[in-house]
């Protein structure tokens, strides 16, 4: 800035010096230089200016943004930690329900409840593996009991038993 | 014309001459000193006292939160809940923001329902003792935090916890043991695995303003509690539920004092089901053990009897001194040498025999259960070898079950023997079990004689799900699978025509051994009625998927096979049912004549249940009440005693005469 003219210099370079003012000496003389044209200065200055307060207020705004942004994804981040917390409380009650109503004791309670009573002592049915030829081997199962037994039961049983 | 300048007049002298650029001067100096001041000031409180100030300000406001860890749940082995945490509410207090302790405490044990009292104190801070933090109720129920919350109460805080809860109710809870109120267990499984079960405890650092209220964009710090790792027990909830319903109703309907009933898998050694009842008492119906009582097969000690025959004869087969067909001529009764007092008899006279001698071989004398044909066998061993053999099966040793206050039983050294030490303990007296040990011995058998370690922990699950097994002992051999085959169809006799017929089940070979320990009596000797009747064996024999004990203190009808095996056989035939197990008897062979065998000893082999047991439970109330009338009649003794039977007996001595029936 120092090295640039005086704007008082500069207005009229071809001015006569002011009364009372010292006259200047030919060095001092060859120091002036022609300024570029104001208006042309006037104007980059205004445009930088422009420039930089447009650049500072997009910063602020951009800074503003950012942080109400922040901010919401802060509070979706709680409201879905809060969710899962509750999702997973619900889960661990549901199991805990699921567990107690499943458990032996309330399935005969609720069984009892029903009127049901245990069955007699079950009839083991088994089937006879067939031999060589398609008999049953007599070595481990008799064949006609089994046979008996099984004529009497098959009634009961389902189509492929 | 250059202008003139008009002629400077000159000034009259003033008495006091202004100096405005020395006040300016010492105004300045007076704000640079000032601020000066200030800024030094400003120095010292941020920089040289910054850091105390600043925790000052932070202890101020920052709250500490402990965040307890979840605590692990506990599976049984099909993966179902016997015991989980829940996220529960806990309401806590800051009693320096509490303005009036009397009426908040009031006020909140209406909603609690608790004594206002006994809140005050946590509301209330001691002067020169302020407290930030203390609890006001532990883990409430949603509805009660709820209620809390809506009183808005200064200094009241709430903050989550895990509480502990099972949801099969009171199935297996000696088992699972129980936890305190803040997190520890205390008893059973909860103890034992309490390391692993408990998890990391956390904290949650907050800033909050006088209130109580979460200063907004403040520091927040939160070290996350880790939660505990699951355990998976190798108990079968199903099965667990049979024996406890299958023993419960046997102790009520014998008026037994107590029961006990385990069931080993021996695919693995996992104890698929563990149940102590207890009897009734004047006060109290009979019941299954809850969390804060003994797992008995695991801590109570007794005298097995003749389920300890096993161990005397399969080590008399192992050391070539007997074999399955080794005839013996076997008295009613035998004074062994340097027996002073008694003599050791069996249960019942042997009628029919010339001059009471039977010509009886190893297998018999299992079969019948002879406590002289037993001793006679012993009688081939020394004392060391005896005492090896009871080592070999486990006894006097902890099983490898991991239990707090397991104990190891009491095996006397045999230098320590009485004259009839040896005796004794072959047939299961002077002798103390648990009747864990009792079932591994058993198991050995089962397992070709090859130990098969019994284990309640089947794996781990940490937090992140990954499921390790647990690490479970190599078995070590004890008897060659010789000597166990042999004595798997010597115990097959002992269900089929012995003493164990209540133990047949219809479709399956069952090797088992009855016993009939009479009680010692704390002042000496033996007492003529108390006895612990027992049943072990396994099942299918041949290829045993399940060893199964029953044992019930001081019942009403005093022998193991009468009122111990049906009990067996139906816990057993309910696992074999239960697992798929293919029939190995479907001619029902065993069943037959051990039908045969429990009809002609007058056994009625049922547990009773439903209105069976109401039944059962009249008549026995009904004879309480004959037995007290008489009593108080001064009449004779109730049928069923045996006056005097083992009352002569001296401390440490035996009984004279054993049940047969052991």
């Amino acid at each position: 800035m120092s090295a640039q003219p005086s704007p008082r210099t500069s207005r009229n370079p071809n001015a006569a010096p002011r009364p009372g003012s010292t006259p200047r000496g030919d060095g001092a003389r060859a120091q002036l230089k022609v300024a570029p044209d104001v208006a042309r200065r006037r104007l980059r200055a205004r445009l930088l200016m422009w420039a930089a307060a447009l650049v500072t207020v997009a910063s602020l705004f951009t800074l503003v943004a950012f942080h109400v942004f922040a901010a919401q994804s802060a509070f979706t981040l709680e409201r879905l930690s809060k969710e899962r917390t509750n999702e997973q409380l619900r889960y661990q009650r549901l199991r805990n329900d699921v567990s107690a109503r499943s458990s032996a004791q309330a399935v005969i309670e609720a069984s009892n409840k029903l009127g049901m009573v245990q069955g007699p002592t079950p009839k083991i049915l088994t089937v006879a593996a067939p031999g060589p030829k398609g008999n049953a081997t007599n070595d481990t199962i008799p064949a006609a009991s089994s046979s008996r037994e099984y004529d009497q039961l098959k009634h009961a049983l389902g189509p492929t038993p | 014309m250059p202008a003139r300048r008009p002629p400077i007049r000159p000034r009259p002298p003033a008495a006091h001459v202004a100096r405005p650029a020395r006040r300016l001067g010492i105004c300045s100096a007076l704000l640079i000193l000032a601020f000066g001041l200030l800024a030094a000031r400003v120095g010292q409180l941020q920089i040289a006292n910054g850091g105390k100030y600043k925790q000052l300000s932070v202890d101020l406001a920052l709250h500490t939160i402990p965040l307890t860890a979840q605590r692990g749940s506990v599976f049984d082995r099909n993966g179902r809940d016997l015991a989980m945490s829940i996220e529960r509410t806990t309401v806590y207090a800051d009693p320096t923001m509490v303005n009036d302790p009397v009426g908040e405490a009031a006020k909140l044990a209406a909603v609690l329902h608790v004594k206002a009292g006994s809140l005050l104190a946590a509301l209330s801070n001691k002067p020169g003792h302020p407290r930030r933090f203390a609890y006001i109720a532990h883990a409430v129920a949603d509805d009660v935090a709820l209620a809390v919350q809506a009183l808005k109460l200064p200094g009241i805080g709430f903050v989550p916890e895990s509480a502990r809860s099972y949801p099969a109710g009171s199935l297996a809870a000696a088992v699972i043991g129980r936890v305190r109120s803040d997190g520890p267990g205390l008893d059973g499984i909860e103890l034992q695995y309490n390391k692993l079960l408990a998890g990391k405890s956390g904290e949650l650092k907050v800033e909050q303003d006088p209130l109580g209220h979460d200063i907004p964009n403040t520091q927040q710090t939160r070290v996350d509690a880790q939660r505990g790792t699951d355990v998976v027990l190798s108990i079968d909830e199903d099965l667990q539920w049979q024996a406890e319903y299958s023993l419960l109703d046997q102790v009520k309907a014998t008026g037994a004092k107590s029961g006990m009933a385990v069931v080993v898998d021996l695919t693995n050694g996992g104890v698929v089901a563990m149940a102590t009842v207890h009897g009734a008492t004047p006060t109290t119906p009979a019941q299954v053990a809850g969390a804060s009582d003994n797992n008995a097969p695991l801590t109570d000690l007794f005298e097995p009897g003749s389920t300890n025959k096993l161990i005397t004869l399969s080590w008399a087969l192992e050391r070539g001194h007997v074999a399955a067909n080794t005839p013996f001529l076997v008295p009613y009764s035998i004074r062994v040498p340097g027996q002073v007092n008694g003599a050791y008899a069996d249960a019942e006279p042997h009628y029919g025999t010339a001059n009471g001698i039977e010509h009886w071989t190893t297998s018999d004398i299992l079969r019948e259960s002879s406590n002289v044909g037993t001793i006679e066998i012993a009688m081939k061993m020394k004392n060391q070898e005896l005492a090896d053999g009871m080592r070999a099966f486990g006894l006097g040793a902890q099983t490898s079950v991991e239990w707090p206050y397991q104990p190891g039983g009491l095996l006397i050294p045999p230098t320590q023997y009485y004259s009839t030490g040896k005796y004794s303990t072959a047939i299961g007296y002077g002798v103390a079990v648990t009747a864990m040990q009792m079932l591994d011995a058993f198991g050995t058998i089962a397992n070709g004689g090859t130990t098969r370690p019994p284990h309640l922990l089947e794996a781990t699950i940490d937090a992140k799900g990954t499921r390790r097994a647990a690490a479970v002992p190599a078995g070590t051999r004890v008897v060659s699978e010789n000597t166990a085959a042999v004595m798997t169809q010597m115990l097959k006799g002992v269900v089929a025509n012995g003493t164990g017929a209540c133990a047949a089940v219809p479709g399956y070979d069952i090797a088992g051994k009855t016993g009939t320990a009479k009680k010692a009596l704390a002042t000496g000797g033996y007492s003529p009625a108390a006895t612990m009747a027992s049943f072990i064996g396994f099942a299918p024999a041949e290829h045993p998927r399940f060893a199964t004990l029953v044992a019930l203190d001081e019942n009403n009808l005093s022998y193991g096979g009468e009122v111990a095996a049906p009990v067996f056989s139906e816990i057993t035939q309910f696992a074999l049912q239960q697992y798929g197990v293919s029939p190995t008897d479907v001619a029902n062979k065993q069943y037959a004549a051990a039908q045969v065998t429990a009809q002609a000893a007058g056994h009625a082999c049922a547990v009773p249940h439903g209105s069976d047991l109401t039944a059962v439970q009249a008549r026995l109330a009904a004879q309480s009440q004959a037995q007290s009338a008489a009593a108080t009649g001064g009449g004779t003794q109730p049928a069923g005693t045996q006056p005097g039977a083992a009352g002569a007996q001296t401390a440490g001595s035996l009984p004279a005469n054993p049940s047969k029936h052991t």
